[in-house]
């Protein structure tokens, strides 16, 4: 049965590396409902070592907060190697790295410590060739979710140590990725606007709602009251701000053309904007007590001398749950964003 | 690109041509390779990269139509694409619509979701209605007006066969007929707008140049009423919801290029019966609401045209219309007059040619419609002629106004008809004198040429009102060969004016003689075959008298005595003609038992030969057999009178200059006693043709031989009929005759006149028949035998 199960799913092992001083081990966790289990394609961590060797992205599972955890920890070890230990523990480590410009810092905020097996005093357990051991997290606390942006990540693993009594510690750690979907907000009103310069440029806007799910769409309208410049386009960005005690950093996440042209005044523009194909969170506000992420949609216009006037309006996107069900999404987090259409392009010719 | 200053604009412009259709080439390819191998995103991205293309803000719209073609007929493999995708493979349509619009471009976006939006009617996933309802939406989005226009060309040329209209696949949950019409204007009314604003944005600085790009982009804007044109609209459809907004987007555009395409494209578009549903509004629209620079007249004009022919088709089908319609088709005039005349009341938006045009059309309108109604044909004739009065006439509306003079000639094939219009002739009294001439030159030509008779007296004079240009001096820079041209045309006019009865025919005359007299350049022409006319009438009378039969108030004098006071002012302007016309009345009115009238004419005719022509011996050669003939001829003249004018011939061909034309004459006088019965008369049968050989006695043979021959024939011919003569002068003629043809061989060539051998030897050959017949009528066998064997 274990075999058919490598061979069946061989992403959920972990890309376990041979480490120590002639020691060779692998460890691998998995999970028990991991067939099942929702997964995402994420960049590897900044700095961590996967980052700097391969640049590449990593599929994680995904869970919820609250949620308990259990499977299996697989230590294999090098062909006609014995590996002897005092002690193998597990830990569920829920951590968050801030890095400001003049100061790193890492808080741990949930530290759950599982001890599967240990020796007895003077003695050695033995792992020769393969050993399996169960392990489960009733409920394990996951406040925030997963989250790697430029000041702050938020992560979430388990670490594998082997304790042995001559060597050094074998530790190996395998991260998860945290996703708490929330209820729906209650419905909101829409947002709408009107801003102008006075007497060169008249508009009114308007949004269907104040908050999204991160599959939603916008759906809006540009009324031109009055319009006494130029108008070349106008496109609506997308900008995410992250706040960390007081510094901040704003990202414009995604640019969308929507008017192409001039419009006379009179004019009524339709915006539509799907949300799914950006990289996108909820909105996080003083998680932990220490940041938050905010979105911003903003509208700017641009004239023939490349002028531009904008005017942001802030959304609240939340996480909406997906039905359980036995397909694997497509990774909603995905680096390429969209179906390999280009991104906005706003250099005409 | 500032670094190639030496590319003119247009080599400019075929650069960046050729750069985008370079680029559109290879993304449609790799577009095309990645759909073979089923790569969504891949076929994605290059669809897009390639409809970027479209982007740019280069090109003229003449260049950026030749790239969208390019790029259009690309699309059409995206499209397939899509539809296998959907079809074949199991992907979600509503999907790809949602995948489409992640694409940054608005551009290349709504080119994509235009397509996908199209693949998901066909694949009715979705009402059709709810689609098309989104995508005439959001492309509102391009307000550029070439990139916005192309667009939305595409959105229409892409659905136009996905539309839900009565019967076809669409219809139903797709949604109706109804939303298809809203479709349509709705982006109707977005390219309107987008067209107009090229001008208001002066996006191009030079109008010129401006005015003809978006001439070149009007089929864009066009393409939609055709579509709509194509959709099946109940007239209460059209009427209800159509035709108001329309009328109210043409309106709104306050654009002169648009209004005046627009309105032209709405008259082509729709059928006949809608516009007729409605012409008074749809007038009324016309005169009140569009720019004062619109060319209204072209447009009342066009629809003028496609009713007219429309009645024209009503007409002859046999298909009943229904009650409306044939009211509306009664009415119409009035609407377009009243619409022309609310046209006329504002500045600047009828010229005066532009008004005479309005009425050019109406007059055809009319003639199509209701050709029986000359009153409104007539007033059509008034109201111009009124209009027209005291300005000044461009040859553009010379050219227009003759058009109008001779349209009913043409449409009735007769002249009679118009004799109705009592204002023809003031409208034509408008024109100069040589286009009045030539239009009553026409009408004159048609006449002729239908043959048809004019009958009364009324229209005998309206015709002379008709045609006043051909017979008075109006013009003075007419040379005597156009008056010539003219006067046989009006000439031969006189065979047209026809009547059973005879009195009026001859009112007819003499109304027509008033007319012919009044010109003195012009009478002989006409005067003449008048007066030839009045013979024959003179005949008709006389025959009828004879019968018993009715003829009013006309007699055969009172007919003679006028054509003898029109021979009286005619001899002052033709002698000749003159004689020879007194010889015939003369001999009409012997026919007619009018000695006293007959002897006066030939009274005039010898006084006319001694006083007029005394000096011309050609003309007198030419006029004496005639008028020997005619005197000959004559049956009801008393001996005394005859005698006198017998002497008198006889002493003018002893008056001749030359000896062989005195012979010749004096030959011919020889039939003047031949019905005498006093015997002193009958004996100068054979003296004239004594007298005859006398004169030729000493001319040369070669003039004197045909003339011996001719006198020979005489002899023969008084010997075969009377018995005044005897057989030895025909002998000893004979004699000399055939001696002189043996010796002398050559003689003088005359055209059409066979030569004297030949004569001779048939003369011969004549003579020998009746000998071998045996004629009882004359003694044949006494002519010498011996002197017929040369």
């Amino acid at each position: 049965q274990f075999l058919y199960f490598i061979e069946l799913n061989p992403h959920m092992f972990s890309r376990g590396q041979i480490l120590g001083f002639g020691t060779a081990v692998d460890i691998n966790v998995t999970f028990e409902d991991a067939a099942n289990r929702k997964r995402v394609l994420v960049p590897h961590w900044h700095g961590s070592p996967q980052a700097q060797q391969e640049k590449g992205l990593q599929t994680l599972y995904v869970f919820n907060d609250k949620e308990p955890m259990s499977g299996e920890i697989i230590i294999t070890t090098a062909p006609d190697e014995v590996v002897e230990y005092n002690l193998l523990k597990l830990e569920f480590m829920g951590q968050m790295n801030t890095a400001t410009s003049d100061l790193r810092q890492t808080i741990e905020f949930n530290q759950t410590l599982l001890e599967l097996e240990k020796a007895a005093p003077n003695t050695t357990n033995q792992i020769d060739c393969v050993k399996v051991v169960n392990y489960t997290f009733p409920s394990l606390s996951k406040p925030a979710e997963s989250y790697n942006g430029l000041t702050t990540q938020i992560r979430y693993f388990l670490r594998v140590t082997i304790q042995r009594a001559y060597a050094p510690e074998i530790v190996e750690e395998h991260d998860i990725w945290v996703q708490n979907p929330s209820p729906p907000p209650p419905p909101s009103k829409g947002i709408k606007m009107e801003v102008g310069l006075e007497k060169c440029l008249h508009i009114e806007f308007e949004y269907d709602k104040k908050s999204y799910h991160l599959q939603d769409q916008v759906q809006g309208k540009i009324f031109f009251l009055t319009v006494r410049i130029r108008i070349k386009y106008m496109e609506l960005s997308l900008l995410k701000r992250e706040t960390l005690g007081t510094y901040f950093d704003n990202e414009t996440i995604a640019k969308f053309e929507v008017m192409d042209g001039h419009p006379v005044h009179g004019e009524t523009i339709p915006v539509r904007v799907f949300l799914a194909p950006f990289k996108l969170t909820p909105t996080y506000t003083k998680v932990l007590d220490k940041f938050s992420v905010r979105y911003f949609l903003n509208l700017v216009l641009v004239d023939e001398e490349d002028r531009r006037y904008y005017k942001q309006q802030e959304i609240l996107l939340w996480r909406k749950a997906t039905p359980a069900s036995k397909s694997v999404e497509p990774p909603a987090e995905d680096e390429n964003g969209g179906e390999g259409l280009n991104p906005v392009a706003s250099d005409k010719k | 690109m500032s670094d190639l200053p030496t590319l003119t604009p247009e080599e400019q412009q075929e650069k960046w041509l050729a750069e985008a259709q370079k680029m559109v080439r290879q993304h449609a390819y790799s577009m095309k390779n990645a759909s073979h191998g089923r790569n969504l995103s891949e076929v994605l991205k290059h669809g897009a990269l390639m409809l970027a293309e479209l982007r740019t803000s280069n090109l003229s719209p003449q260049n950026y139509y030749e790239l969208y073609s390019m790029v259009q007929d690309e699309m059409q493999h995206l499209e397939s694409y899509f539809y296998e995708e959907v079809t074949l493979h199991g992907r979600k349509v509503e999907d790809l619509y949602e995948i489409v619009q992640h694409a940054g471009n608005i551009v290349p976006r709504l080119y994509l979701l235009i397509t996908v939006g199209s693949v998901y009617i066909k694949t009715k996933e979705a009402p059709a209605k709810d689609i098309l309802k989104d995508l005439v939406e959001m492309c509102k989005g391009v307000q550029h007006p070439t990139r916005g226009l192309f667009l939305r060309h595409y959105l229409s040329t892409v659905t136009k066969n996905k539309l839900p209209d009565i019967g076809n696949d669409y219809e139903g949950e797709g949604g109706s007929v109804e939303d298809s019409v809203d479709f349509v204007l709705q982006n109707f009314k977005e390219m309107v707008w987008l067209w107009v604003r090229m001008e208001k944005k002066q996006i191009i600085a030079d109008p010129t140049r401006r005015d003809k790009e978006r001439q070149t982009l009007r089929q864009l804007v066009g393409f939609n009423l055709t579509r709509i044109g194509s959709l099946e609209i109940s007239l209460q459809m059209y009427v209800d919801v159509v035709m108001p907004k329309i009328l109210d987007v043409i309106a709104n555009s306050t654009d002169v290029i648009a209004q005046q395409y627009l309105t032209e494209v709405l008259i082509q578009v729709f059928p006949d019966e809608f516009h007729l549903a409605k012409i008074d509004d749809l007038l009324k629209m016309f005169c009140t609401q569009l720019m004062p620079d619109v060319n209204i007249q072209e447009i009342l004009t066009s629809l003028m045209d496609r009713l007219g022919k429309y009645a024209v088709e009503v007409k002859e089908s046999s298909e009943r219309k229904k009650k409306w319609e044939r009211n509306a088709l009664a009415t119409m005039f009035d609407s377009f007059r009243n619409a022309i005349s609310e046209a006329e009341q504002r500045p600047n938006s009828l010229s005066d040619t532009d008004y005479i045009s309005t009425q050019l059309s109406l007059l055809k309108l009319v003639l199509q419609a209701y050709p029986e109604q000359v009153d409104r044909v007539n007033e059509l004739f008034a109201t111009t002629a009124k209009y027209l009065e005291g300005k000044e006439l461009n040859s553009k509306m010379v050219s227009l106004v003759r058009q109008m003079l001779t349209r009913p000639l043409s449409h009735y094939g007769s002249m009679t008809s118009i004799l109705d219009f009592d204002d023809w002739p003031s409208l034509l009294q408008l024109l100069d004198s040589r286009p009045r001439r030539e239009v009553s030159r026409e009408l004159c030509e048609a006449a002729l040429q239908s043959g048809q008779p004019v009958e009364t007296v009324e229209h005998v004079s309206k015709v002379f009102e008709f045609v006043k240009p051909l017979i008075s001096s109006e013009d003075e820079t007419l040379d005597d060969e156009d008056i010539e041209e003219d006067q046989i045309l009006v000439a031969k006019m006189i065979h047209l004016f026809k009547s059973d009865s005879l009195s009026t025919q001859f009112k007819i005359y003499s109304a027509a003689r008033k007319q012919f007299g009044r010109d003195e350049k012009r009478m002989r022409y006409t005067l003449f075959p008048l007066v030839f006319s009045f013979l024959r009438l003179a005949l008709k009378v006389k025959k009828a008298i004879d019968n018993e039969e009715e003829v009013g108030k006309v007699s055969v004098e009172r007919i003679l005595t006028y054509v003898a006071q029109t021979l009286e002012v005619l001899s002052g302007q033709d002698s000749k003609q003159s004689l020879s016309t007194y010889l015939q009345a003369a001999r009409t009115a012997d026919k007619c038992d009018q000695a006293e009238s007959c002897n006066d004419m030939l009274d005039r005719a010898f006084q006319l030969y001694e006083e007029d022509i005394s000096s011309d011996s050609k003309v007198q050669i030419q006029l004496l057999p005639s008028m020997v003939s005619s005197v000959a001829s004559l049956r009801r003249l008393d001996e005394e009178s005859l005698e006198k004018f017998n002497t008198k011939l006889c002493s003018y061909s002893a008056k001749l200059l030359k000896k062989p034309d005195q012979a010749r004459a004096a030959c011919s006088c020889a039939v003047l006693f031949m019905r005498s019965k006093n015997e002193e008369q009958q004996a100068r049968v054979a003296e004239c043709l004594q007298k005859a050989q006398k004169f030729i006695s000493n001319v040369s043979d070669a003039q004197a031989t045909p003339i011996f021959v001719d006198i020979l024939n005489r002899y023969l011919y008084f010997f075969a009929k009377t018995n005044l003569i005897d057989i030895k002068p025909i002998n000893v003629l004979w004699k000399i005759v055939s001696k002189k043809i043996v010796e002398c061989a050559d003689f003088d060539d005359i055209p059409g006149v066979a030569p004297p051998d030949v004569h001779y030897a048939n003369t011969v050959d004549y003579v020998r028949e009746r000998q071998a017949d045996g004629d009882e009528t004359a003694e044949w066998s006494q002519i010498d035998a011996r002197s017929l064997e040369a």
